[in-house]
């Protein structure tokens, strides 16, 4: 779903981690999709997984200290042995933070999960997909990552024998047992893995209208689960009839034909798989695409599928062997063990979007995976198939938002802590501007950081203030702008790109404010919570600070604003949007 | 078998298995060939079923055995090749398994098991070596020789390889690198055969190919012993 008063894709991914993320936020967000929701009967067009996310939006940290070494072998255990548990799930307190725009872990990770069991965690029921195909060396989700997405939950209020593990189709028990206890806090806290629909009410038809004969978990088709997280391994995949028919990857979305499967049979899903031998007669994979609508994954209310995981610490290239350009299959298929080091995690609550960013920027992306290419026709499947993951779903391939970063060049959140933290303006005398350098803040926001630091070159007002007028972001207003003496123009629009919703003004500050910081402020009010947005985080002002430093992202985003006309368009939007949502709530 | 040896790499296009299949059709099956026909359809082996004689040409059957006996056949025992036993049902539930059709096999390796239309029985075992090698053997019983030859044929593609692994021509054997060991794919008679090993890193780090080729020079060799 694509829209004409959007800038294009590759303005915003050139931006790099910074950049389009925030700057975008929730302000570009088509009315339509920002009010559309499940009934809780699955997907329609343009809903919203989580209100407060932009389904578009996906974080990639990349992170080679996620793994202490290269695993000496292929073998399950002694690849999750070679992973260093504490720093993936630092990362991925981080990666909530970015995709939740949040300043603090536990706000990121309650802003994700949601329960509508009358709000109470403690009867709130989890299930996570998890993948059981092939044997002892086949490439799966890391046990690293369960835990800690447990851990995050039974802080929550979970309780840990609400939560369980499955894999409808294929057995995952023995790969994942010996490592999950409902107490031992070293463990995965949650029930002992289902298998195959044996922990989740057994099997229930499903009725499709691509295939047959397919039934998936009662408990999720009935709606006993509350909350669905699906963690994928990052492998490419063949196909039926070496077709390549799925994108050339299996991620998030074909993780469900795990969940539904062919009962009957005890086997693999076959009925879901297309038939086809590629080429011109490439068949469109339907019952992967109405699976990932059914309301066994995206019905409830909230949404049952929250988040999307890719684990790509290791990931099967698809390559085949000797580096061929042809070959009936490559060897490290969806069975096989991983062949490449890409020490990446992904993380986004819709998985349409997540596989499709992940196809393209690892699988596909040779200098990601150590030069290993899948042969030609999986090259060229790709670029028929992965489109329809946007376009099924009403998106189109300017609309997803790639955020990639390393530990040391973590982008700044861009969570509405509104003007309130700036400083800078006033005091601010001159050169402080460095003051703008904090206010990069923005970063993301696309507060004016950068601009800002224009400022520093005229002391006074002008230079420092700048950046409040960035900062106000929130665009709320343009106000700031022409508070902040040199930042000014600039500033503003850009501020107003970035700042979804703006309503928060944080703009008021603008002027006294310093810097981005204050910009922040502008996304959370697209969040509907500039209000409280006050005060910055000591996290934010610590992330300022770097970014300041660094300077990396702020000018990046500064750049990008200039080049983004469209930014004052989206902000008037978002804060028009934002009024209909108060006035509709 | 040094290093550099070993990774003198060739760029190679093959175009082999079409040669001794060519004729195939016409000619009388070869040897004990029963019931080749039924699971033929490939390029070649159509007419391999029964038959007297059988030319030189001609695609020569492979031996009938049910499923069960296949794997035993093939399977490794424990120690076998010294120092290696299978996986533990505990660690590996699915260390060795016979496939009987590609439906079949799709639940171990889905849709791509496609790619292996055509096989008869296919065994996956997993074994453990001195820690930390393992080896995922994959024999087929592609029905005949000609057919076992297309498979790999197909599965080469046209690679550069590491093709000097106990001095299999690159005809019958071709070794690539990964990162923490090899993968081999070999035929041996009516036999279609892969060799997923890791665990081959020197303490530096790097590959030990030396000690991977020598470790795969004995699966092969073992394996071909089997197909007498």
């Amino acid at each position: 779903m694509a829209t004409n008063t959007r800038p294009g894709r590759r303005d915003f991914l050139k931006t790099a981690a910074a950049g389009a993320a925030g700057a975008m936020g929730i302000t570009a967000l088509r009315f339509d999709r920002l009010f559309a929701q499940s009934a809780g009967g699955g997907w329609v067009a343009g809903m919203q997984i989580n209100p407060a996310i932009d389904n578009r939006r996906v974080i990639c940290c990349h992170d080679p200290k996620m793994l202490t070494a290269l695993p000496a072998n292929t073998d399950f255990t002694t690849t999750n042995n070679a992973v260093a548990a504490d720093v993936v799930a630092s990362n991925l307190d981080e990666m909530a933070m970015q995709l939740a725009q949040k300043a603090t872990a536990d706000d990121a990770w309650s802003t994700i999960f949601r329960t509508g069991n009358a709000g109470s965690w403690a009867a709130t029921r989890v299930a996570m997909k998890t993948n059981g195909i092939g044997d002892g060396s086949t490439n799966r989700p890391r046990w690293a990552i369960y835990k800690k997405i447990c851990d995050v939950l039974i802080k929550l209020g979970v309780q840990a024998q609400n939560i369980v593990l499955y894999d409808s189709c294929d057995n995952a028990s023995s790969y994942y047992n010996p490592h999950i206890s409902l107490t031992d806090t070293t463990k995965i806290r949650a029930a002992q893995v289902s298998v195959r629909a044996v922990g989740l009410g057994g099997f229930k038809a499903v009725t499709l209208t691509s295939t047959t004969g397919i039934s998936a978990a009662a408990d999720l088709v009935d709606g006993n689960i509350d909350i669905l997280v699906n963690v994928a391994a990052c492998k490419a995949h063949n196909g039926t009839g070496n077709g390549w028919n799925y994108g050339s990857c299996t991620l998030c979305m074909k993780n469900h034909f795990g969940t539904f499967t062919d009962a009957s049979t005890g086997s693999h899903s076959d009925n879901l798989h297309v038939q086809g031998a590629g080429g011109a007669t490439l068949p469109t994979p339907a019952a992967l695409f109405e699976i990932n609508k059914h309301a066994a994954v995206l019905g409830g209310n909230p949404v049952r599928q929250q988040l999307c995981i890719v684990d790509a610490l290791l990931s099967n290239s698809g390559q085949c062997p000797g580096g061929a350009t042809t070959c009936k299959n490559p060897p490290s298929g969806p069975g096989g063990p991983w062949d490449c080091r890409t020490d990446r995690l992904v993380m986004g609550t819709f998985a349409p979007i997540v596989d499709y960013l992940a196809a393209n920027k690892i699988l596909l992306d040779s200098t990601v995976t150590g030069g290993k290419s899948p042969p030609t026709l999986a090259i060229t499947n790709a670029g028929i198939i992965l489109p329809m993951f946007l376009t099924q779903f009403g998106y189109a391939e300017t609309d997803p938002q790639w955020t990639e970063y390393t530990p040391d060049n973590v982008p700044v959140i861009n969570q509405g802590t509104g003007g309130t933290t700036g400083t800078g303006g006033t005091s601010s005398a001159g050169g402080s501007s460095a003051a703008g350098g904090s206010t990069h803040t923005g970063g993301t926001t696309g507060a004016g950081g950068a601009p800002a630091t224009g400022g520093s070159s005229t002391p006074g007002a002008g230079g420092t203030t700048a950046s409040g007028g960035s900062t106000s972001a929130g665009g709320s207003t343009s106000a700031s702008s022409s508070t902040s003496a040199g930042g000014s123009t600039t500033g503003g629009t850009t501020a107003m790109s970035s700042s979804a919703g703006g309503t928060g003004g944080a703009a008021t500050t603008a002027a006294s404010a310093s810097g981005g910081s204050t910009a922040t402020g502008g996304t959370s009010a697209g969040h509907g919570t500039t209000a409280s947005a006050a005060g910055g985080s000591a996290k934010a002002a610590a992330s300022a600070a770097k970014a300041g430093a660094s300077s990396g992202g702020c000018s990046v985003a500064g750049n990008d604003r200039k080049s983004t006309p469209w930014g004052a368009v989206l902000a008037l939007g978002t804060v028009v949007a934002g009024k209909l949502r108060r006035w509709i709530g | 078998m040094n290093r550099t040896t070993l990774r003198t790499l060739i760029v190679a296009t093959f175009a082999l298995a079409a040669a001794s299949c060519s004729g195939s059709t016409s000619s009388p099956g070869g040897g004990n060939g029963a019931g080749g026909g039924s699971h033929a359809g490939g390029a070649c082996g159509t007419t391999a079923s029964g038959g007297a004689g059988g030319a030189s040409s001609a695609c020569v059957a492979g031996p009938v055995l049910d499923q069960n006996a296949f794997g035993q056949k093939y399977k490794f025992a424990d120690n076998e090749l010294s120092g290696w036993t299978q996986a533990t049902a505990a660690d590996d539930p699915a260390a060795f398994d016979v496939y009987t059709s590609v439906d079949d096999l799709v639940s171990r390796i889905d849709g791509e098991a496609d790619s292996y239309k055509g096989f008869r029985f296919a065994m996956f075992q997993d074994l453990m070596g001195p820690d930390p090698q393992t080896c995922n053997v994959v024999v087929m019983d592609f029905v005949t020789d000609c057919l076992a030859t297309t498979e790999y044929t197909g599965q080469q593609g046209n690679g550069s390889y590491v093709i000097e692994v106990a001095g299999y021509d690159d005809s019958v054997a071709i070794v690539t690198t990964t990162l923490t060991g090899i993968n081999v794919y070999a035929h041996f008679k009516a036999l279609y055969i892969e060799l997923q090993m890791s665990g081959y890193l020197a303490e530096d780090g790097s590959l030990d190919l030396n000690k991977a080729a020598s470790a795969a020079a004995q699966f092969l060799a073992a394996l071909k012993t089997k197909t007498n």
